[in-house]
């Protein structure tokens, strides 16, 4: 049997003193397995002792073994809880959504209705623009138009280390939604749920919750404005500071762009404000 | 023939079994999977050029995913977790890219 | 054995690889690969549900979430259901649309901060004398409140009092206090809010919560409910320049 020396890396390099090219080399030198030039017993290992075959087997066996039984008992009973959990939890995220949809289109069938109703006179169509503007404002109104739409993202996690401080919090889309208010936004959105006035953002665990549901990264955070500052004003806004400071202290990476097309951003369904009334006012004689 | 049907079997058994993987070993397969990737290249450009040998093969794929994952497991514990890491990954990128280099140049001639 | 393989004889060699009859170390080549496929599809696998990640506990919290939010939207269906059948009745006079247009208008007034508003509630005293308390803190203070369902909120600061609403931006006054919607307030800080007083006061207290923001920035808090808080500061709106009503979807696709 002879040997043979290692052939020529793939991409020649003049030796040189550089220590890591001369790594690089010594690596890629023995990328195919020494052994396979070495043993030139194409035809297969028949006459090998089966006994290492069978042990090979055995210890794979053992470790696939391990990983199937780990993966049932023991944690089984708590894992088929949550799984359990999760089923109900994610089922209920459809129901939700079904709900919501429903909500939006009764709001747009009622929304016609009025103005079909109203727009005939100058008093009633001003009442139905001053519906939707204060609907826009409050965010129950879906609306269209232009914008900007910022992008946060995770911190990318070092393998098999898993790091709460890298993660997006709800902190962090309460700023950058508070920056899009401050450079201007006409309205804004999480991943499609509208912020509106009764709108909260908080965070279980790994999960962001918006106007009560989960939505999970990367986030898109939408904005109508305009297109061509928005971008811009919203970086030096107290929102585009925190983005930044995180960025450098948790690694938490962002991006914004603007959205010259008009997106459409669906409406937050309130209705029924169970604690507040208007205040009455004190100038009327008579409640009509 | 036969190790690519099972290939195509494995993965069809990955995408239908729901499995929950056990959270200990999740941050390691990624690291199991470019070890095995490595092996997997190094059979193919044996094969190219005539020199695959089965217990070669299983030798290399075992020891390399046990230890790359075992220095991976390691530097965890010692808090250089990340380090290691990408160490095992350059190293194994290297060689993945040098095979896989080489069976283009067999297969292709250039 | 050399390396000068030319590309024919790899080839040859390939194909011969893929054809050839199995060998006695097959059986474990072909368990490996198994295997690297199953683990390559568990890894590659279904991208990553919303809630995959969450815990046991993290979930009953979520449960609980949106079985506040199905509670909400059935009650603002039925309520739509009833408006739609109301206006549909009333076709022919417009007075039905009028009492409508007009409730609808008080509700969005009290959340778009156009109309005071009055209800049980909460108020929070807040002293801040080294003027400690910044914009995020009081932001955070507003995101709880509305997280405990407070439906209309309001801040006075030392002079001036500003109708907190959707757009409302809070920014840091490098000379002390806080900007809320563009004007600047100065401590001491008074926050009303109108909601749930039993829901609202606990959850200010809750460790780690906007009371314990508060105190630990340096300012003395206290929580009072209340029968009445009146809130009648006021925010004015203006016809959205970029933004414009938009018709109904016939699905709606983009919820995250």
């Amino acid at each position: 049997m002879s040997t043979v020396p290692p052939p020529a890396p793939p991409a020649p390099v003049a030796p040189s003193a550089d220590p890591s090219a001369a790594l690089v080399d010594r690596i890629a030198s023995e990328a195919l397995n020494p052994s396979y030039r070495s043993r030139p017993d194409r035809a297969g290992s028949a006459r090998r002792s089966p006994w290492l075959s069978l042990m090979v087997v055995g210890v794979v066996g053992v470790l696939v073994g391990v990983l199937v039984v780990a993966s049932r008992s023991g944690v089984a009973s708590v894992e088929s809880e949550r799984a359990s959990l999760l089923q109900i939890a994610t089922e209920r995220g459809e129901e939700v959504s079904a709900l919501q949809d429903r909500a939006a289109a009764l709001e747009a069938d009622v929304r016609a209705l009025r103005e079909a109703a109203l727009g005939s006179e100058d008093i009633g169509s001003q009442q139905a623009a001053l519906i939707d503007e204060l609907g826009i404002a409050a965010g129950t109104q879906p609306v269209l138009g232009p914008g900007a739409v910022v992008s946060v993202t995770d911190a990318e996690p070092a393998a098999g280390e898993v790091d709460a401080a890298s993660r997006v919090l709800d902190i962090d889309l309460q700023q950058v939604v508070n920056g899009l208010w401050e450079a201007g936004a006409e309205a804004v959105s999480i991943n499609g749920q509208r912020v509106g006035a009764l709108t909260a953002i908080r965070s279980v665990q790994e999960t962001i919750l918006v106007n009560y549901e989960p939505v999970v990264g990367p986030y898109l955070v939408r904005a109508v404005g305009d297109p061509r500052t928005l971008p811009t004003d919203f970086l030096r806004s107290s929102g585009g500071e925190w983005l930044q400071a995180v960025n450098l202290s948790a690694g938490l990476r962002f991006s914004i762009d603007s959205s010259p097309d008009d997106e459409r951003f669906a409406g937050e369904s309130t209705g029924t404000l169970r604690y507040a009334t208007p205040v009455p006012d004190p100038g009327e004689g008579e409640v009509s | 023939m036969i190790p690519v049907l099972g290939l195509v079997v494995g993965i069809l058994l990955g995408v239908v079994l729901d499995v929950t993987v056990p959270a200990a070993f999740e941050p390691y397969l990624p690291i199991a999977l470019i070890a095995s990737l490595d092996a997997l290249l190094g059979a193919g450009r044996a094969t190219l050029e005539g020199v695959f040998d089965d217990r070669v093969f299983v030798v290399s794929f075992l020891s390399n995913v046990l230890l790359a994952t075992l220095i991976v497991f390691v530097g965890n514990q010692l808090g250089v977790g990340a380090q290691l890491t990408t160490a095992v990954i350059v190293v194994l990128g290297i060689r993945i890219f040098t095979n896989a280099a080489a069976m283009r140049r067999l297969l292709l001639g250039a | 054995m050399s390396t000068d393989t030319t590309p024919a004889q790899a080839r040859a060699r390939l194909s011969q690889a893929l054809t050839s009859r199995p060998r006695r170390g097959t059986a474990l080549i072909t368990v490996l690969f198994v295997i690297v496929g199953f683990v390559a599809a568990v890894q590659f696998a279904a991208p990553d549900d919303v809630l995959d990640r969450a815990s046991r506990t993290d979930l009953i919290q979520i449960l609980n979430s949106l079985d506040t939010r199905s509670d909400q939207l059935s009650e603002e269906i039925s309520r739509l259901e009833a408006t739609r059948s109301e206006l549909l009745a009333g076709a022919d006079s417009s007075e039905a649309a009028q009492a409508e247009a007009e409730a609808r208008l008080e509700t969005l007034g009290i959340l778009a901060g156009t109309v005071a508003a009055e209800g049980p509630g909460v108020e929070l005293a807040i002293s801040d004398p080294a003027g400690a308390v910044d914009g995020s803190t009081m932001l955070s203070v507003v995101q709880e409140l509305r997280d405990a369902g407070a439906e209309a909120i309001q801040i006075d600061g030392n002079q001036r009092s500003v109708r907190v609403v959707a757009s409302s931006a809070f920014v840091d006054v490098p000379s002390g206090g806080v900007s809320v919607a563009g004007i600047a307030l100065s401590p001491p800080y008074s926050v009303l809010a109108i909601g749930d007083p039993g829901t609202l006061a606990p959850a200010l207290r809750i460790p780690g919560g906007a009371v314990s923001a508060l105190e630990g920035a340096g300012a003395t808090v206290s929580v009072r409910d209340d029968a009445i808080v009146v809130v009648d500061a006021l925010q004015e709106t203006s016809p959205p320049s970029y933004a414009s009503p938009a018709e109904p979807e016939t699905a709606e696709s983009d919820r995250g």
